[in-house]
């Protein structure tokens, strides 16, 4: 057998037109197989094959994949490339999928490692290798949980506690079956408690990638409003296509924009209208209702020019309940008797008349966002979630969840249900380092009283 | 060729035997005869994981299995209820017949030569032992020497204030040997056990007590079990109550184990009563087993009742004892304490890293059991042969057997207490049965002559016909719950058994199957999955084991370490990067960056 696959973003992080998920390992056709859909049956080997990326069935990105056979890969393994749009959503979805699919997210420079000992690189690239790694020994020391100082390693501990007391009650029960008074269970019940608080601090990690991240802010408004004007006006350069062609931007582009030292994500996406028979676009409405549900604050833009029609009220509707700011653009072509029904339209909003075009009276949307970062939330609650940790924790609450049902089940074989509370330990020993089974026996011998 | 081992007692039969069978002279040095194969503490063999070892010694050709069927007088399979890899095989055996059995066996293996003296010293020359000095004068050549001098290394005794030194009860301890094995260089550590009273049969209130039965149909260890298992007595289950507690915290000062005289580390999982009671102060109530010592004798074990307080103190806890009242002492419980050599001074192949040729087995590495100290003989009786006939050693890994996993434990980690084994230690137990001894070891037996021919096609032709059953299950289907899924399926389901599921599908399945087999099969298709993660994790284990660390490696210059890792590596000295994996705090990351630079520094 193989080792484990690895599974990295093999591209920059940011921006770019296309980026690289990379897979290597003995498994690297079967996780490409499980979340890309173009594959044929017997794939040829460096070969780029045209599909979908998808998460059971529901499609992420459109995308190229080509698979590799060891020794002639990189890493000298075998591996996968997927080709997708340089989206940093999209790229985190790829590496969550494959890593649910059986991989797991690279440590820093193993896919060279893996190349340097089957003699793929030659000793000087390797040393570059090595210099890379020390000079992301910052980075990669926080990967190291035990630096980790505050809320995350006490709740991890917190949840080590609770899966090794499961451990001392079931391992005792088997050990001492015949001490009566032994009664296994209990202990597997203060589980639901550390499930619990991983779906607490799994939560946290989505609002802790916000500060990494930036906020997020949706652009809405129907076809042909002008978002993407205001998106590059935004950013004072040209980065989506603009034209009078409605429904250029089919998907949505993301760029960050920097305002008082804090970065906000600043969404364009396609303009919302009801669903055309265009697959693709149909596809890109569907994503940017995602985006809006996502979004921390919404710029809801509308026409100057007109009265607002059904799809404002229907964008207005979808974009309730999230801070909201109603920009009525296109003020040089602007009309009275417009504005004057898009104010009873909306009313307690007041709408800011700008031109995306022009740039004029840009300056109230960079007060709202200002504004936007005053009312922050207090972050020092936040736990601070890096992907890897993140892929661990999510596979230990599925751990959790499959020792509950199975505790909860008709007959918990209790070796098996013992098997589960050790994968367990051993993804919390991932980030803490490992769990023996002699912190177990110490365990069983310090809560209950063994030997006849 | 010969191999001299010193000892008559689990681990030393075993160390002789295997030395025999392998076509080398053994002699079989012991100071007593009569004393040969006793079991000096609890009339048993067996238990959870000590069974699965039982069975592992007689796939590898051992006595125990043999001795334990041929004089049990009541069978018991533990953790019935739970799953094929956690159910254990335990007898109570007549210890005067299991003596009498082995005895009898010992003196009919050719090449196997008993002899009765006290060995005084090790013969070292060039580093390597070459042979045994007796208290007689003399010396034993041999071409290795394997000592498995169990408590005798300067044994103590204690009851109460008393104490005396002794390997055993009343049998003299071994002064020279163990003067010897320190003058050698060997570090010791002071291990401390007990063993509780013996009672007369007819001054128990029996009715006071629980019946325990044993199993039916009887379920044997070997694969060839020598006579028709058949269950002869009962055990009694009984529980002492609150007044023992008063008797033992007003007596506490007079026990030898808090009085402060023994300084000796006792085993957790085996707790005198004065330990039960002062460590679980809040329990009013301690169980306990009454055991028959044999079919012969009126003697009584009084299993759980191990102490270290005077005589007069044991009567008056047994008078408080509903239904042993009356209850006479034949023996007294006392406590014993004697000298371990640190395992960590061994190879895997028990032999000693500082002495060549000279191997150590049982009690004297630091374990206890009997079940443990035969493996060990096994193994080191094995190397003994094999070294000096220069041929590649004998060892089993992690995921093979038990006593791998206690091999490995003790040589690497070393001891802190009597070490003992637990299925909890083995992290490949789902494939550590006691059903499939066959198939890890049958192989290892044939290529070792430690078993015949014969005896392993026997073996070879039962684990085929496992092997039809299983791929039976997996073409024949059935209907439950109005779906058609294969039997394979169905007896995946939680619950279901191999018998529910012969009545489900209304044709006989086990027709000539023993309930081992059936066990093998259950096993097969209960934990297909889980059985691929782990052998995942085998061969994981072992790419990280076979990544050596440089002795002499800088842990500051490994690039991406914090600090706090690198305190503990420098410490540590990990000899390769699977120790280094066993240590606290060590992480996957730690590990990647150390076999980065590996890689870089010392070349592939």
């Amino acid at each position: 057998m193989d080792e484990e696959t690895i599974v990295a973003l093999a591209t920059p992080p940011g921006r770019g037109g296309i980026a690289v998920v990379r897979l290597s390992g003995s498994q690297s056709e079967a996780v490409l197989g499980q979340i890309f859909q173009g594959l044929p049956r017997a794939p040829r080997p460096r070969h780029s094959y045209h599909g979908h990326l998808h998460d059971a069935g529901r499609r992420i990105d459109e995308c190229l994949a080509v698979l590799f056979r060891g020794p002639r890969s990189y890493s000298g393994e075998d591996m996968a490339e997927i080709s997708l749009h340089a989206n940093p959503f999209i790229v985190e979805a790829a590496v969550s999928l494959a890593c649910r699919c059986g991989a797991r997210p690279a440590l820093a420079g193993e896919f060279s490692y893996r190349a340097f000992r089957n003699g793929k690189l030659d000793l000087l690239q390797a040393e570059a290798v090595n210099e890379l790694i020390r000079s992301n020994s910052r980075a990669f020391s926080l990967m190291e949980f035990g630096n980790l100082e505050g809320r995350l390693s006490r709740e991890v501990a917190g949840i080590r506690r609770a899966l090794l007391k499961a451990a001392v009650d079931v391992e005792t029960g088997i050990e001492f079956s015949e001490d009566q008074h032994v009664a296994a269970g209990g202990g597997v019940a203060g589980l639901a408690g550390a499930a619990a608080a991983l779906d607490g601090i799994l939560a946290g990690s989505r609002f802790s990638e916000a500060l990494n991240r930036g906020l997020r802010v949706a652009i809405a408004g129907r076809v042909n409003v002008g978002k993407s004007s205001l998106f590059n006006a935004l950013l004072l350069k040209e980065r989506s296509i603009t034209s009078a062609l409605p429904g250029t931007t089919r998907d949505y582009i993301e760029e960050t924009l920097r305002l008082d030292g804090f970065s906000f994500r600043l969404t364009d996406m396609a303009g919302l209208r009801p669903a055309s028979a265009d697959d693709v676009e149909h596809e890109g409405m569907r994503r940017s209702l995602e985006q809006i549900a996502r979004a921390d604050a919404v710029l809801f833009m509308v026409d100057a020019s007109r009265p607002p029609g059904r799809d404002d009220v229907e964008i207005h509707r979808l974009t309730e309940g999230k801070r909201r700011l109603l920009l009525a653009n296109k003020s040089d072509l602007a009309r009275e008797e417009a504005l004057r029904r898009i104010r009873e339209r909306f009313p307690g909003e007041t709408p800011h008349l700008v031109s995306a075009r022009s740039g004029d009276n840009l300056g109230a949307v960079t007060a709202f966002l200002k504004e936007l970062l005053r009312d922050m939330p207090d972050p020092s609650g936040a736990v601070a979630v890096n992907l890897r940790q993140k892929t661990l924790l999510e596979r230990l609450r599925e751990t959790l969840r499959r020792i509950l049902d199975r505790q909860a089940g008709t007959a918990p074989e209790a070796e098996l249900l013992a098997e589960e509370i050790r994968r367990g330990l051993d993804l919390i020993g991932e980030l803490t380092g490992a769990v023996s089974a002699e912190d177990v026996l110490h365990g069983v011998f310090a809560s209950f009283c063994i030997g006849k | 060729m010969r191999i001299v081992v010193i000892g008559g007692g689990h681990a030393g039969i075993e160390a002789a035997c295997a030395v025999a069978r392998m076509g080398a002279e053994a002699v079989l040095l012991t100071m007593h005869l009569e004393t040969v194969a006793q079991m000096s503490c609890n009339p048993s063999i067996g238990g959870i994981a000590k069974g699965h070892l039982v069975r592992e010694i007689d796939a590898l050709g051992g006595a125990m299995a043999r001795a334990a069927d041929a004089t049990a007088i009541h069978f018991k399979v533990l953790n019935r209820s739970k799953g094929p890899a956690v159910r254990a095989t335990r007898t109570q055996n007549d210890k005067a017949a299991y003596r009498g059995y082995l005895m009898d066996f010992l003196e009919s293996v050719p090449r196997l030569q008993l002899y009765q003296s006290v060995a005084a010293g090790i013969e070292v020359r060039n580093g390597r032992a070459v042979g045994v000095r007796l208290l007689e004068g003399g010396l034993l050549e041999a071409d290795a020497v394997v000592i498995c001098s169990g408590t005798f290394l300067d044994g103590r005794i204690f009851i109460g204030a008393a104490s005396y030194p002794a390997g055993r009860a009343n049998e003299p301890p071994s002064l020279q040997l163990a003067e010897n094995i320190r003058a050698l260089g060997f570090a010791t550590v002071r291990l401390k056990t007990g063993t509780p009273m013996r009672l007369h049969a007819d001054s128990i209130d029996w009715g006071a007590f629980t019946p325990q039965p044993g199993d039916e149909p009887p379920q044997p260890f070997s694969l060839a079990p020598p006579r028709r298992p058949r269950n002869r007595v009962l055990c009694h289950l009984g529980h002492t109550g609150p007044e023992v507690g008063h008797i033992v915290r007003d007596h506490l000062h007079l026990s030898a184990l808090y009085s402060g005289k023994i300084a000796g580390i006792g085993p957790r999982y085996c707790p005198s009563i004065e330990d039960k009671i002062v460590k679980f102060p809040d329990r009013e109530r301690h169980h306990f087993y009454l055991e028959p010592e044999g079919l012969r004798t009126k003697e009584i074990y009084a299993n759980g009742l191990s102490s270290s307080l005077p005589v007069e103190v044991q009567r008056m806890i047994l008078k408080a004892i509903p239904g042993l009242e009356r209850a006479v002492i034949v023996r007294p419980a006392y406590a014993i304490e004697y000298d371990a050599i640190q395992p960590t001074q061994l190879h895997p192949t028990l032999e000693s890293r500082q002495v060549g040729r000279l191997f150590f087995a049982g009690q004297v590495n630091g374990t206890s059991g009997y079940e443990e100290a035969a493996g060990q003989g096994l193994v080191a009786g094995i190397n003994a042969v094999l070294r000096a006939r220069g041929e590649p050693p004998f060892i089993l890994e992690r995921n093979e057997a038990y006593i791998g996993v206690m091999v490995d434990d003790i040589v690497r980690r070393g001891v802190d207490e009597p070490y003992r084994l637990f299925t909890a230690r083995a992290e490949y137990r789902l494939q550590l049965r006691e059903d499939n001894v066959f198939e890890r070891l049958g192989g290892h037996a044939l290529r070792h002559d430690l078993v015949s021919r014969r005896d392993y096609d026997r073996e070879a032709r039962r684990l085929e016909r496992r092997r039809r059953l299983l791929r039976r299950l997996s073409l024949a289907k059935s209907r439950l719950d109005d779906k058609s899924e294969t039997l394979f399926q169905i007896l995946k389901r939680p619950g279901m058994s191999l018998p529910d599921l012969e009545r489900l599908h209304g044709s006989p399945l086990l027709r000539g199957m023993t309930l081992l087999d059936a066990s093998y099969v259950e096993a097969r298709v209960k934990y297909e999955g889980y059985i691929e993660i782990q052998e995942r994790e085998v061969a994981k284990m072992k790419k990280m084991a076979a990544t050596v660390i440089p002795p002499d490696l800088d842990f500051a210059a490994v690039a991406g370490l914090s600090t706090e890792i690198r305190q503990k590596l420098s410490q540590a000295r990990p000899a390769t990067l699977r120790d280094a994996a066993c240590l606290p705090g060590v992480t996957p990351a730690a590990l990647n960056a150390i076999g980065i630079h590996l890689a870089l520094k010392h070349g592939r």
